[in-house]
């Protein structure tokens, strides 16, 4: 099967759910009666989107480079992925100068790169230039939960 | 119209107004090549500052903010394939491939010819056109309109590659999907949010744009060490055009303009649609040419830029003679006018003739000053991407994902993001295109609104579609150009069936 079947048995899968899930948008008594109302266009998508995948199962496509797909190495974009992810988990927590510096350099080395000292004459002068630059446009960026409890400045903020 | 030209010029034409214009442009195209800070953010940051001078030197300083927070969008979009607004999707398709094929200089300095080609014409036709164009955009109907973004959606087979037209509409109706996500605001009912209060709002455009096209292009350049590109020396950072280059843009920077400026005097229409049919007319009218669109073809880079930047110009005309604004960028520069105390409408060029004339004027110079200030900084922007891989990637992953925070100022929005960039390589990988996605999205709100009262004024029936002859015309345009790509696969297949 090739990867244009696969689509089009998944988004046929994607379509119907979207379908099922825009019949139970709830609706009042009034905007049951309208010619046009919060479902129409959902229900219309579904359709259309019902129709794309039948069509993608039943005409030709060209076929899928399977055995290169497999040969990709995922090891480096897998731990680039989760770094991205831990740094939204940790960005109200440390802060966004901590928090970046941390990302940046951690990235830095997951990409290869083994001088410390480069690492960081890249990612300071980054984060700040950054957060200065926001400063001057007046754009507040959080110290972070951390910072405020060791300085003791939460309870001056709320 | 030749007093009103003089009085616009001896209004802008001071020493302080020059200087205005210049400090305008090297701001917004610092301000609008952050992701995420485009043309709306730079204007709404510069208003304040504009306190300070006369209505005819702040709008002047406005003005160069605008066009250079373009021309900064479009930076991002062709070096690192970030695009922070949808007006400079676009731009990246080709301007993107062109810079990692090894000339990211001559890719900028094409954007920037173009996008001066496009605001100049355009800003001439403003002159010539605007009472006329007025009436005409004000005959567009709700109707009308959902034709039109119809045909918008149909142009998908200009960002598919041969014989994938099916993944393209594919992508383009899960772009419609995502774009119904969140509190529908005629009714106030939450749609498809799932109860999460992160998700009323709906899926910010943003966060989509840089998931599907600078993040998981990061990715991508990971996954496969070649997709990176040429690595870049100063000799690629040329800006120079051979007369054959320049022979083959003339012409779709010309149809680009003209067809930019007219559907930016469409309110509500704008840069976004006009650059994405600039690229889709160019791209059928081009054959078959090497290199292919999507692979940096000059053309491809050439004409979204143009009609772009010829759009954000024809905006201006509801602005100035109705007092309508027609974008989002249009309404900021309307709140900026009423606070200096002018109320744009049909009285503007009557009442306050210095006014409507020093905008126009200042547009043009807004646009010539861009020129000449960024042209010799080409060369050294271009240079980004000699910066060594394993630094630019994770600077373009930070970029990426501060300039989604900045908007919402929500971690929720992250996340989400990283989710988007996953599913997006999966789907690249596949060859599925991601242009489609953004485009359903983009235009699925805008089609909703239309639609809804095209069947509202027309008591539930359909027949609005053929009722107005210009609804009619557009909708035999979109019905052949959903149909003839479909027509084509199935000749392939009985080709095919005969040959086996």
């Amino acid at each position: 099967m090739n990867d244009a079947r696969v689509g089009g048995v998944i988004f046929l899968a994607i379509s119907l759910a979207y379908g099922y899930l825009a019949s139970e948008i709830p609706l009042d008594f009034w905007s049951e009666q309208e010619s046009f109302n919060a479902r129409s266009m959902p229900q219309l998508i579904a359709a259309a989107g019902i129709c794309c995948a039948l069509l993608m199962l039943v005409l030709p496509s060209a076929p899928t480079q399977w055995r290169e797909l497999s040969r990709l190495s995922w090891r480096q974009p897998a731990i680039l992925l989760g770094l991205m992810w831990l740094y939204a988990l940790v960005f109200e927590v440390l802060g966004f100068a901590l928090a970046t510096f941390v990302f940046l350099n951690a990235a830095f080395a997951v990409l290869g790169e083994r001088n410390i000292l480069r690492m960081t004459a890249v990612s300071l002068p980054l984060v700040f230039g950054f957060w200065l630059l926001m400063d001057s446009l007046d754009i507040y960026l959080a110290p972070g939960d951390l910072i405020e409890a060791l300085l003791g400045t939460a309870d001056s903020h709320d | 119209m030749i007093d009103g030209l003089l009085l616009g010029f001896g209004a802008v034409f001071t020493v302080q107004n020059v200087l205005l214009v210049f400090v305008g442009c090297a701001a917004g195209t610092l301000i609008g090549m952050l992701p995420g800070l485009g043309p709306i953010s730079a204007i709404a940051l510069m208003i304040p500052i504009t306190y300070g001078f006369d209505p005819t030197s702040g709008m002047i300083l406005l003005a160069g903010v605008y066009y250079g927070a373009v021309f900064g969008g479009s930076t991002s979009s062709i070096l690192i394939n970030a695009p922070g607004v949808a007006g400079t999707v676009a731009t990246a398709f080709d301007g993107y491939p062109l810079a990692r094929a090894g000339q990211p200089g001559k890719a900028l300095a094409l954007a920037a010819y173009a996008s001066f080609i496009g605001g100049t014409l355009a800003a001439v036709l403003l002159v010539l056109l605007a009472p006329f164009l007025a009436g005409f955009s004000l005959s567009f109907q709700s109707a009308d309109y959902f034709v039109l973004m119809v045909l918008g959606l149909s142009l998908v087979s200009a960002f598919s590659a041969q014989g994938e037209y099916l993944k393209a509409l594919m992508m383009t109706v899960f772009g419609l999907m995502l774009s119904t996500v969140g509190t529908d605001l005629s009714a106030g009912v939450q749609r498809f949010t799932f109860g999460r209060m992160d998700l009323i709002d709906g899926i910010s455009f943003l966060l989509l744009a840089m998931g599907t096209f600078a993040l998981s292009e990061a990715i991508m350049m990971v996954l496969r060490p070649a997709h990176g590109g040429k690595p870049v020396s100063l000799e690629h950072a040329s800006l120079k055009l051979s007369s054959k280059e320049v022979r083959t843009v003339a012409g779709p920077i010309s149809r680009s303009s003209l067809m930019g400026f007219f559907v930016g005097t469409l309110p509500g229409a704008g840069a976004t649609i006009a650059s994405f049919l600039a690229y889709g007319v160019e791209r059928n009218l081009a054959g078959r040419v090497e290199p292919r669109f999507g692979e940096g073809n000059l053309r491809g880079l050439a004409a979204p830029e143009a009609a772009n930047n010829a759009a954000s110009t024809g905006s201006f005309v509801p602005l100035l003679t109705l007092g309508i604004p027609g974008s989002g960028t249009t309404a900021v520069l309307l709140g900026a006018l009423i606070a200096y105390g002018i109320q744009p409408g049909p009285r503007l060029f009557v009442d306050e003739p210095e006014i409507f004339w020093s905008v126009i004027v200042s547009m043009y110079f807004g646009n010539l000053f861009l020129l000449a200030l960024n042209l010799p900084l080409v060369p050294y922007i271009a240079r980004l991407l000699m910066v060594p891989r394993n630094y630019l990637i994770p600077i373009i992953m930070f970029f990426s994902l501060m300039g989604v925070y900045l908007v919402s100022f929500n971690t929720f929005d992250l996340h989400m993001m990283v989710i988007v960039a996953l599913v997006a390589v999966l789907l690249r990988l596949l060859a599925f295109p991601m242009a489609p996605l953004l485009l359903g999205f983009i235009l699925g709100g805008i089609l909703e609104d239309n639609l809804r009262r095209a069947i509202t004024l027309s008591d539930g029936s359909w027949s609005f579609l053929w009722d107005r002859p210009t609804t009619l015309v557009l909708c035999m345009l979109t019905v052949a150009a959903f149909t003839t790509p479909l027509w084509r696969a199935l000749l392939r297949r009985s080709r095919g069936n005969r040959h086996d």
